[in-house]
């Protein structure tokens, strides 16, 4: 439309309901003689308050209830949370429950990755509305997509009492941990999910891609010896490099008029940051597995997925073998632990720790009083941390997209925001809320 | 394949009347639980299905809307995308699909859609809610067809 003062032209590009996304957001993009001046990716999901819920609450009821924040990624939210407890209790555990927790978190990776991938993801590379459309024309690559999300379910439900929100982690260790023929039955479907997931980075890479380039912050653990799970700093690709619970100290979060959901941004006024598989491959590229990095080289896709979004599907390919070929190591050489949790004393205090959600790094602080009672709680999910970046990479996107009929330029820009895989469900676990009232005296707060 | 029929209630027991099928379920009789093998599922993946074996049946409870509060229905499983006016609770995730596009992405991937499927129509699924009245009135109904279905895919067999 044109603005009869000025002349000007302006063109508004809605998406009301983003479809193919966890949760409810939507999109809105401003775009004034020719320059796409606003670029609002909004959350309007409700408030679901998590920090409040646990206030009051035992550790081990604690991680309990924040897994409930995602049925996509409880466990990153059980991690982060008995991390940082631990950390709090000086609570040391036995090496074996160190690797059961990153094999538990390698079945959500393989979950949500497959999930993503082939349900959520490839229909918009392929031309498709859905995954059900595709399936029509493409039912082996479905069913190859179904195969690897039930491996994942399989192993989560085996560490994890069940697939969706597992009941097992606790302080000190897990309530129950498997037998040795429970891991090794799993072993075949693992073994052949190694081989999809190897078919999917080969198959992702032969995907075209939109063009799209720019120079990333990335941001990630970093650990010397093995791929980020649980474990290492807070790192990127300019220079960052902070304890693992010292998230506070670097980056804030702050509200933002549209959105239920928390942005992120660092204290130093440094560009939004990406967080999630892109960034890991980036970062942490050479500490994959050998198999992952045999498929990371064999795709080509490295620089792509540096500076390309949309290969970020080649990155969670690349960690689909990593998860699969690590958990088959894990399973291989399993011994269950002496004890399934090791014994812990409360002590009043607070700590942070995060760990390394599929959609990227998730920070939890905790409060708690000398009886280990939750007194506060912050929980910053990857998708409220990336929000800024999805907005920014958008309003550059949306300049080569312009040209196109408005339905393609529509798709285009979902395929963009899917890149980033977000889960709004969990970024809008809390809400800050503020109530100004108003008196004849004048405002009053 | 345990030999019992399988049965996947749908829903979640803390959004109102989406927990009419797990409801229902605790009605059951012990002589019909006994020949049954209930899955709880929350939502019905298409996966659910392909992993029954070639040809077996199965059951699956949910609440829908588009129909009045309370009404119970009864269908084949092959027939419930085509049941007029029917609509299920929207998802609370995205990232798992309504039930007729599960049924329809399985049968689309080769599970034969053997079987039946009650519905029970509700009126109120937000997180917190209790069941509305018409349903916490139709869930011993709910349970007799359950029961009917399982008499009728899973007969008793007699020596």
């Amino acid at each position: 439309m044109n603005d009869p003062g000025t002349g000007a032209s302006e063109r508004r590009i809605q998406v009301d309901e983003l479809t193919r996304v966890e949760g409810e957001g939507s999109l809105r993009l401003v775009v004034r003689d020719g320059e796409v001046v606003e670029a609002h990716f909004g959350i309007f999901e409700a408030p679901r308050y998590f920090e409040k819920l646990v206030v009051g609450r035992t550790p081990d009821e604690t991680i309990d209830i924040v897994a409930r924040i995602c049925g996509i990624c409880p466990v990153a939210y059980q991690m982060s949370a008995v991390h940082a407890f631990e950390d709090l209790f000086g609570v040391r555990i036995d090496p074996a429950v160190r690797l059961l927790r990153r094999l538990l978190y390698c079945g959500e990776w393989i979950e949500s990755h497959g999930l993503h991938v082939y349900m959520l993801h490839a229909p918009d590379f392929l031309g498709y509305e859905s995954a059900l459309a595709m399936a029509a024309d493409h039912r082996a690559v479905v069913e190859r997509g179904l195969q690897l999300k039930k491996v994942g379910n399989e192993i989560i439900k085996a560490l994890g009492g069940r697939a969706v929100h597992p009941v097992s982690v606790r302080v000190g260790g897990f309530s129950r941990v498997p037998r040795r023929g429970e891991l090794d039955a799993l072993k075949p479907a693992i073994e052949r999910a190694l081989g999809y997931a190897q078919e999917t980075v080969r198959w992702t890479a032969g995907l075209a891609m939109p063009d799209f380039a720019r120079d990333m912050r990335f941001v990630a653990l970093s650990h010397p010896r093995e791929y980020p799970f649980n474990a290492g700093r807070i790192a990127s690709n300019d220079g960052v490099d902070i304890a693992i619970g010292a998230w506070n100290d670097l980056f804030e979060e702050f509200h933002v008029e549209r959105s239920n959901a928390l942005h992120a941004r660092s204290r130093d006024g440094g560009a939004p940051y990406l967080l999630g598989p892109a960034a890991r491959v980036s970062l942490c590229g050479e500490r994959l597995h050998p198999a992952a990095r045999e498929a990371l080289a064999g795709s080509g896709m490295a620089d792509a997925i540096r500076t390309n979004i949309y290969a970020s599907i080649v990155a969670r390919s690349v960690e689909l073998v990593h998860a699969l070929a690590e958990a088959l190591d894990i399973v291989e050489a399993y011994r269950p632990p002496a004890e399934p949790a090791v014994a812990w004393q409360p002590r009043a205090g607070a700590a942070g720790w995060a760990t390394e959600a599929p959609r990227g790094l998730c920070f939890h602080r905790y409060e708690v009083d000398e009886r280990g009672r939750v007194t506060a709680c912050q929980i910053v999910p990857p998708t409220s941390q990336n929000q800024a970046a999805i907005e920014s990479d958008i309003k550059v996107a949306a300049q080569t997209v312009l040209d196109l009929p408005h339905d393609a330029a529509t798709r285009r820009l979902e395929q963009m925001i899917r890149s980033y895989d977000p889960c709004i469900s969990c970024a809008t676990h809390f809400l800050d809320l503020r109530i100004e009232r108003l008196d004849t005296e004048g405002p009053a707060r | 394949m345990s030999g019992r029929l399988r049965v996947f209630l749908c829903g979640e027991r803390r959004r109102g009347d989406d927990a009419a099928a797990l409801l229902a379920a605790d009605l059951l009789p012990p002589e019909v639980r006994e020949r049954i093998e209930l899955a709880a599922v929350g939502q019905l993946d298409a996966q659910h299905l392909l992993d029954l074996a070639d040809g077996e049946p199965c059951l699956v409870v949910d609440a829908v809307a588009g129909v009045a509060p309370g009404t119970v229905l009864v269908a084949a499983l092959d027939r419930v995308a085509a049941l007029a006016g029917l609509r299920h609770p929207r998802s609370p995730s995205t990232h798992a699909l309504p039930l007729p596009d599960a049924l329809a992405l399985a049968e689309r991937l080769g599970a034969a859609l053997r079987g039946s499927f009650v519905g029970v129509g509700g009126q109120s699924f937000a997180l917190g809610d209790a069941p509305s009245g018409a349903v916490a009135d139709a869930l011993p109904a709910v349970a007799r067809a359950i029961a009917g279905e399982v008499d009728r895919l899973s007969p008793v067999e007699t020596h």
